[in-house]
């Protein structure tokens, strides 16, 4: 038995689930309109805008845990990579926009989405987790030349 | 107002600018090449090159592609003069109904740009992303092979 969560966390999850689902289901509004471009011309056609239901519901950004946690490694990774399937022959559940974001917009998105999607401050070291990515990606693509893999 | 270059012309655009690219590629700019297949960067169908590398072009804004290039299946070629990757389609005939085509070629292009001479295998893992449901896989995978002899300076 997991028990029961505790009063804060039951109050979070029930405010989350509301927004998600709610007449309010869609990013709060923000001062980074850069940022809120990217979001509605990249993510909403799948995560969802004000006033349009996405045609193809993905997670609603209100109750990703990524967005919660005290890094953006796992979002920047995310938006850089798409989510696979794990049939490898399968399209991606996301896209990957690691070929169309530049450093900037991506750390402007990834800021925005903290910001319209949950409680929590600011991510104060979103350019280092998107170095870190890079370098990631890099010694990955080295390896595979390496190895002579395609 | 966005500013950029495409197939290595200076363009300024006016659409809004959270507008996915594909549609001021073929609604302002009337290039018809790439294509809408899904809207949701699934298929593969919208694939142009964004500085040098595929992007699906339905899900990239293009506040995304200021003061950066693009690249359309229009900057291969022409009908009466095919670039090679072009003119390898044609002679392995590896079209049937051709929509997601120009997307799958711009995605080709970027391989061939870095990789002179690739397998089988490097093909079938680089066009992954796209969907074709006619049936001219094989006939594809022939095509870059016979596209990347074209760009060798080879003959056939």
């Amino acid at each position: 038995m997991a028990g029961q969560p505790n009063a804060a966390r039951s109050q979070a999850a029930s405010q989350a689930l509301a927004r998600a689902s709610g007449a309010n289901a869609a990013p709060r509004g923000t001062t980074n309109t850069v940022a809120a471009t990217l979001y509605a011309g990249a993510c909403a056609q799948c995560h969802g805008e004000a006033g349009r239901a996405p045609s193809n519901p993905a997670l609603h950004l209100a109750l990703s845990s990524s967005l919660r946690l005290p890094v953006p490694d796992n979002v920047v990774r995310i938006i850089r990579d798409g989510v696979h399937s794990p049939d490898l022959g399968a399209e991606p559940l996301m896209p990957g926009f690691a070929n169309a974001l530049s450093d900037t917009q991506l750390a402007a998105l990834v800021a925005h989405l903290r910001t319209a999607f949950t409680e929590q401050p600011a991510w104060n070291d979103i350019s280092q987790s998107i170095r870190r990515a890079r370098e990631h990606d890099a010694s990955m693509l080295r390896a595979r030349q390496k190895a002579s893999l395609p | 107002m966005t500013e950029f270059r495409l197939n290595g012309q200076s363009k300024r655009v006016t659409s809004e600018p959270d507008t996915p690219l594909l549609y001021v590629l073929r609604d302002e700019l009337q290039l018809n090449g790439a294509k809408y297949g899904c809207g949701l960067g699934q298929c593969g169908a919208c694939t142009v090159l964004l500085d040098g590398k595929p992007v699906f072009s339905c899900v990239v804004p293009v506040s995304v592609v200021e003061n950066r290039e693009v690249g359309t299946i229009e900057g291969l070629g022409t009908a009466t003069q095919p670039g090679p990757l072009q003119r390898a389609f044609i002679e392995e005939q590896a079209v049937q109904c051709g929509y997601c085509i120009p997307g799958m070629m711009m995605r080709a292009q970027a391989l061939l740009t870095t990789t002179k001479d690739p397998s089988a295998e490097q093909i079938r893992r680089q066009l992954q992303p796209h969907l074709c449901r006619c049936g001219t896989h094989n006939r594809v995978v022939k095509a870059l092979q016979r596209a990347a002899r074209y760009m060798k300076g080879g003959t056939a």
